[in-house]
């Protein structure tokens, strides 16, 4: 970590103002767009549908019909065509027999009843057709002969002239009776034409036997006069009904004359309730007919497979556009709400990758952070261990190193004192015992510092310690130590510790050393060693009533660099004290001191108990 | 008994010379060689028969060889292994006391500076371990 002080700054970033009010701006829009967003495009579609559906409703409305019509009106055209000139071919065939019988004279009636018999079964909608000329024929026997039956009908013809002879019949068309009403309408029909000199097709008339019947007369000339005329009855309905009875199945089909209805073929429409047959529905055309005559032909489309009206095209295509419509604004509806989510969630789904990723950076950052701190920790108590172990070191050494000569001092000192007493006066003997002292004590001095120095350094090694026999050891070897001078002494019960055993024997060694040292002007000295009961520790302590000391020095007594620089009042402990802290405090406990100058002092050191 | 000898392995000095001045002021007899580090210390052990070394004063600090090696290769010696050692140091330290004990010394003398005593205690364990005790020349039974 080049900056480490900078990591801090950057691990706030999560909180930061404008990381927070990102994803705020993220939320807000999800609901808006939720809000907003979806409703044009799904009114825009029902309105698209639903303009859709009126054109196809209007198209549905609109084509069909006019496409009917045209199929309509083709259709009666054709059967217009096809009645006019088929009926009109029968009507001129009438002229093509009456020519027969005016351009060849020879006036056969055999000849031309054969003739007009051919003629006959090829116009099947002419049931009779009869010549009655004014004058008189070459065959002479037929002039004045009575009508046959068969021509009753014509029975009472123009002057009476009419001949059997000159009529021919279509097979299967017999009598058909005619009441006398109807004979003189048709007399008077054929009188008329004569009259007039022009073709007639005349009726329609109804023959008592129940035929309806058409009546044509064509006037014969002879040489621009008047010469009788040609008969024929005209059935049109049934040739009609063979010509266009296959042709158009789907329509109510009608043939008028005039007001009267000469044909009719198919179902009639119903006429829906209230509602009036449509006009447009139905076409009329003229059958124009030589003669002058002129029928309508009526073409209506039969509602046979037509939809009911109540559920017709128009309506239909509008209730399902209509429905269409909606479920396709619903549709889009949908998709836009869908779409719109999907972007939401896909701009949420970066911003989390993101935060993710920021936490992550994050968590990296701190975890680096963490682990550079561990490493400075590690590498500041490495270096610092490295310190105390070189000051230790450093201890060590300069009081081992400056022992040696300083020991030489004091041996050579000696020496002097020794073998060469006797040469020197007495001022010389002085100061050699003086330079012998200060030797001494600096070599006293050092063998302190360095125990201390030692103790640091040395590692524990804890064990079970009974106290009271070590102190009484202990004592002992301090007494001898001092020239067996022994102040009155006495041990409590002590306790069993857990300690490292050395080093208490040190401990004890100091302060008892201690103690003996500082009773020695006193008159009854007393050293007494005891504890006191304590719940997480045991407490001892060494009394003496030896010369004390004042309580502002207690703390000084211990710290071993305060015994560098001795003061009257510490004068002469060395570093005893500083190591018993030392070592006390390695176990884990205290050390402290009661004193009062001249009234003794009592030391105090305590040892954590193990838990069992 | 002129023969009998202490090896003195010390590097300094003014050790040295109270040390001599010492032997030479109480009138000892033996004979007393001495050398400054402990690979002379055991050459000096290898060259001679073992049983002309009767005592070898051991220092601890010292160059090459320091005084707890000899001590290990001494005490690994057949032949040198009954030679009573007395370490003299200037350590009062229990720890350096307890491996010389260890190792096989048999005594542990701290050297002492004082003013009246200058190299007493080297008379001292000169009469014990040259007048009062008795080492045998070798572990194994005879």
């Amino acid at each position: 970590m080049t900056d480490p002080d900078r990591a801090p700054e950057e691990l706030r970033e999560p909180d930061h103002p404008s990381f927070r009010s990102r994803g705020a701006a993220v939320r807000d829009m999800m609901g808006l767009t939720r809000g907003l967003v979806s409703a044009w495009p799904t009114l825009l579609t029902f309105f698209a549908g639903l303009l859709a559906t009126l054109g196809v409703w209007m198209l549905a409305e609109t084509y069909p019909r006019s496409e009917r019509n045209r199929t309509q009106l083709a259709t009666a055209n054709g059967m217009r065509q096809v009645l006019e000139v088929r009926l009109n071919d029968h009507l001129r065939g009438l002229e093509l027999i009456r020519d027969l019988w005016t351009r060849f004279p020879s006036h056969e009636p055999a000849e031309w009843k054969a003739r007009a018999q051919v003629f006959l079964q090829q116009h099947p909608a002419l049931a009779m057709v009869a010549m009655v000329p004014d004058a008189p024929t070459s065959l002479g026997a037929t002039a004045g002969a009575s009508p046959s039956a068969d021509l009753a009908l014509f029975d009472d013809g123009p002057a009476g002239r009419e001949s059997t002879e000159l009529v021919a019949r279509a097979p299967g068309v017999s009598e058909w009776k005619v009441g006398r009403e109807l004979s003189e309408r048709l007399r008077e029909a054929r009188r008329r034409a004569v009259d007039d000199q022009r073709a007639s097709l005349d009726g329609p008339y109804l023959a008592e036997s129940g035929q309806g019947f058409y009546q044509v007369v064509v006037p014969l000339q002879d040489q621009d006069r008047p010469a009788g005329m040609l008969c024929a009855l005209l059935q049109p309905a049934p040739l009609m009904a063979t010509l266009i009875r296959e042709a158009a199945p789907d329509y109510f089909l009608t043939v008028h004359d005039g007001a009267t209805q000469v044909y009719a073929q198919g179902v009639p429409p119903r006429a829906a309730d209230g509602e009036p047959q449509d006009p447009n529905e139905r076409i009329e055309l003229p059958i124009r007919l030589l003669m002058g005559s002129t029928w309508t032909l009526g073409l209506v489309r039969s509602d046979l497979f037509d939809m009911p009206s109540s559920l017709s095209l128009g309506k239909l295509v509008l209730a399902i556009g209509l429905v269409f419509s909606v479920l396709l604004a619903g549709v889009v509806h949908l998709g836009q709400v869908a779409r719109v989510r999907a972007r939401a969630l896909a701009i949420a789904n970066r911003e989390l990758r993101s935060q993710i990723v920021s936490t992550a950076v994050a968590e990296g950052r701190v975890r680096r952070v963490n682990e550079s701190l561990e490493a400075r920790v590690a590498e500041r108590t490495r270096a610092l261990d490295e310190v105390v172990n070189e000051l230790e070191t450093f201890n060590y050494s300069v009081s081992h190193d400056l022992r040696s000569p300083i020991g030489a001092i004091v041996n050579f000192t000696s020496i002097l004192t020794e073998d060469y007493k006797d040469k020197l006066d007495a001022q010389g003997v002085d100061i050699l015992r003086r330079v012998a002292g200060c030797a001494q004590n600096a070599v006293t001095m050092m063998d302190g510092l360095l125990t201390f120095s030692h103790i640091g350094q040395q590692s524990l090694t804890p064990g079970p310690v009974e106290m009271r026999p070590l102190v009484e050891s202990v004592y002992a070897e301090v007494a001898l130590a001092h020239d067996g001078r022994a102040p009155a002494f006495s041990v409590g019960a002590l306790p069993t510790v857990t300690a490292d055993a050395t080093m208490m024997r040190t401990v004890w060694t100091n302060l008892l050393s201690n103690a003996v040292k500082f009773t020695a002007s006193s008159p009854e000295a007393a050293i007494e060693v005891g504890s006191q009961p304590a719940p997480e520790e045991d407490v001892f302590f060494v009394r003496d009533n030896g010369v004390g000391f004042e309580m502002k020095h207690a703390t000084r007594l211990f710290n071993v660099f305060e015994q560098l620089h001795p003061t009257p009042q510490s004068k002469g402990r060395g570093v005893g004290l500083a190591i018993v802290s030392r070592i006390v405090r390695r176990h884990g406990g205290r050390v402290w001191a009661q004193a009062a100058p001249g009234k003794g002092a009592t030391f105090y050191f305590s040892i954590p108990k193990v838990a069992a | 008994m002129s023969t009998t000898e202490i090896l003195m392995v010390e590097d300094n000095e003014d050790d040295i010379a109270v040390a001599l001045w010492a032997l030479r002021k109480h009138n000892l007899q033996h004979r007393v060689e001495i050398v400054r580090d402990g690979q002379q210390a055991l050459d000096e052990m290898q060259a001679r028969h073992a049983g002309d070394t009767k005592l070898i004063l051991l220092d601890l600090k010292m160059p090459r060889v320091d005084g707890r090696e000899v001590l290990r290769r001494l005490r690994a010696d057949e032949r040198t292994r009954t030679v009573p050692v007395v370490v003299v140091s200037s350590s009062n330290q229990a720890d350096d006391i307890a491996e010389c004990y260890r190792l096989g010394a048999n005594s542990y003398v701290c050297k002492r500076y004082s003013a009246a005593r200058a190299g007493e205690y080297l008379i001292d364990v000169v009469h014990y371990w040259l007048s009062l005790n008795r080492i045998p020349e070798s572990t194994e039974p005879a």
